[in-house]
């Protein structure tokens, strides 16, 4: 007899061997009917809990330790704080209990919708096991070259970006499908960046405030500003202690506007042997509004100089019901008084008001459609001068991945009067 | 927008207990099977079982497409059962061969020692040879199956095939 009749054979009688109850009165049946009436009520019960949770922090206001001659007020919801640091003097406004709950999951989960999904179509499980969800996010949203477990439980997993590696980052993942997975990482830390701020579920201003203690190689740490699905919204690094000795670090990040409510802010290093990732700390945080205290939100338009060189002018706005939206309407409302001599565009004031609609698509296509034609636009300058102005203004904010342009809702129109032919989409340069 | 609106119009639908109860008559035996072949210990193959039937009634409502209930219950079988082995608890016992309640003296002795010696070597193979192994030659799903059942592709179920079989075979001849 072949090997492969011989184990079907044996895997037939060991079957047959076992032969539970099948009526669906028999215990089986009672005790599925009993938990899944039970794993209902602790969904619920857990999102209170969550929501509870959240708003505690929340409610309490910015929470940051209290380190060195770093001094913080921690005050009640709704109302305004002023953090005094030894740097300077910011002011924030703290979160409202009625604003939404912020998801604990980094990656692969940033929402509860995400996690039902997962478990209407798990495909492998991978996220059912806490082990191989902290692996995958080292691997995939980490960008460790090749990590392998060093040691843990089913919460705080620790890990070496490689094998053989010293260095060491402890990925701490949840349960967030309510009693038995599916799990997601919630954060990570390395003993070589401790960060101080912005503090874990907090909501972060723009531009963001980094402190922290650390050691790297050539005393850099390098921070990314991402939003939930991995957007890159910003960067930077910061200097703190070199080759073992500790030392404090402190900057400020500059971010793009998210479209998304909620992200983390990734401290890692990078390997001087080989310049791949070798040690990271996560937190996790809500973005605030693009507005800054005064109830403006800041923005770029993008015009040209005499020489025909683009050049990038900054702009506010009082009420934005998107900062895109508002960046087009400053941009077409041309170049003000205040930019100074030499900045010329092919909108003016006469075009003032060419806006007909935006949208951002979920994909990150951005369909901009304009009313009218522009004067002196359809020549072969002014049509170049005219799309590299839109496109800088558009492009300017990472979440736009590419964008299509309409003239009275036909996008052949627009390359039409352009004289480029028919409709096109114009990629993230 | 438009398919909740199909949705809603389409059906006269059945309570989640009642679409599960159906499923539980259809499917909870051999899915005990299964897990038990995987997990070398009923209990723990019924708890596994149960658990994903406990899944699939929570989350009836959001379910796709009921016609792939069955199939969706035995991918969360294998996670479930690859989740157990994981933890370890179990590894120990499975090694133990279920005692089979039919077994009598009448058994033939040396058939009864070839599969407790075949039993235990496939639960010395990696998870994923020994699903294979189970799902092809007990389920005796077809390769799609199998594949769609693991998450992997059909090639990947061939060659954990053929590669569980080969370690199969070597670990009787170096038993004998």
């Amino acid at each position: 007899m072949r090997i492969d009749e011989k184990l079907q054979r044996a895997l037939h009688d060991e079957a047959d061997a076992v032969d539970p109850l099948v009526d669906p009165d028999a215990s089986a049946w009672t005790r599925i009917q009993a938990r899944a009436r039970r794993r209902r009520m602790e969904r619920r019960a857990g999102i209170v809990t969550l929501a509870a949770a959240i708003a505690a922090v929340v409610a309490i206001g910015a929470v940051v330790l209290n380190d060195g001659d770093e001094r913080v007020r921690i005050v009640p919801a709704n109302t305004t704080t002023t953090q005094e640091t030894a740097m300077s003097t910011t002011t924030t406004t703290a979160g409202r209990p009625s604003e939404p709950a912020l998801f604990p999951g980094v990656w692969p989960f940033t929402s509860q919708a995400e996690v039902e999904a997962y478990e209407r179509d798990p495909g492998v499980g991978m996220f059912n096991d806490p082990t191989q969800t902290a692996l995958e996010f080292a691997r995939e949203y980490l960008k460790f070259p090749d990590p392998v477990k060093v040691s843990g439980d089913d919460r705080r997993i620790t890990l070496a970006p490689k094998k053989g590696s010293p260095l060491r980052t402890v990925v701490e993942v949840a349960d967030v499908g309510g009693g038995d997975g599916p799990y997601a990482a919630v954060g990570a830390s390395t003993a070589n960046i401790k960060v101080t701020r912005p503090a874990r579920g907090s909501t972060i201003p723009n531009p963001v405030t980094l402190t922290g203690n650390s050691t790297a190689y050539e005393a850099t740490v390098n921070v990314e500003v991402r939003q939930d699905g991995g957007d890159k919204l910003g960067e930077t690094y910061v200097m703190g202690g070199a080759n073992g000795e500790f030392g404090d670090f402190a900057g400020d990040l500059t971010y793009s506007p998210p479209t998304k409510k909620a992200g983390a802010l990734v401290f890692f290093t990078e390997s001087a042997e080989d310049g791949g990732i070798s040690e990271a700390t996560v937190v996790r945080v809500a973005f605030g509004s693009t507005e800054k205290p005064g109830g403006v939100t800041r923005f770029s338009v993008f015009f040209h100089d005499r020489n025909g060189k683009l050049v990038e002018v900054a702009r506010e706005s009082g009420h934005t019901p998107g900062v895109l939206r508002a960046a087009l309407e400053s941009l077409f409302a041309g170049p003000q008084a205040e930019d100074g001599a030499g900045i010329t565009s092919v909108f003016s004031t006469k075009t003032t008001g060419l806006l007909a609609g935006v949208t951002l698509r979920p994909d990150g296509t951005a369909v901009v459609d304009i009313n009218d034609t522009v004067d002196n636009a359809n020549s072969s300058e002014g049509s170049r001068i005219l799309l590299e102005e839109l496109n800088a203004t558009v492009f300017q904010f990472s979440t736009v991945k590419r964008v299509e342009y309409r003239l009275k809702g036909s996008c052949d129109a627009f390359w039409q009067w352009l004289q480029y032919g028919d409709c096109r989409t114009v990629p993230r340069p | 927008m438009m398919t909740t609106m199909a949705f809603k119009d389409t059906a006269v639908r059945r309570r989640p207990e009642e679409e599960v109860s159906d499923l539980f008559r259809a499917e909870y035996r051999s899915l005990v099977r299964l897990a038990t072949l995987l997990l070398g210990d009923v209990g723990a193959a019924e708890e596994v079982v149960q658990d994903a039937f406990v899944k699939l009634q929570v989350g009836w409502a959001r379910l796709r497409d009921p016609d792939k209930a069955p199939a969706w219950l035995r991918s969360a079988v294998l996670n479930g059962a690859r989740s157990r082995l994981r933890r370890a608890s179990v590894r120990k016992r499975h090694l133990e061969p279920v005692p089979s309640p039919t077994a009598t003296v009448e058994t033939d002795a040396v058939a009864h020692d070839e599969r407790r010696r075949m039993l235990a070597a496939l639960r010395t193979l990696p998870d994923r040879q020994r699903e294979a192994l189970v799902l092809k030659f007990y389920m005796e799903l077809s390769e799609a199956e199998t594949a769609a059942a693991m998450g992997v592709t059909a090639g990947s179920v061939k060659t954990h095939v053929h590669r569980g079989l080969a370690s199969l075979e070597a670990a009787l001849q170096e038993e004998s």
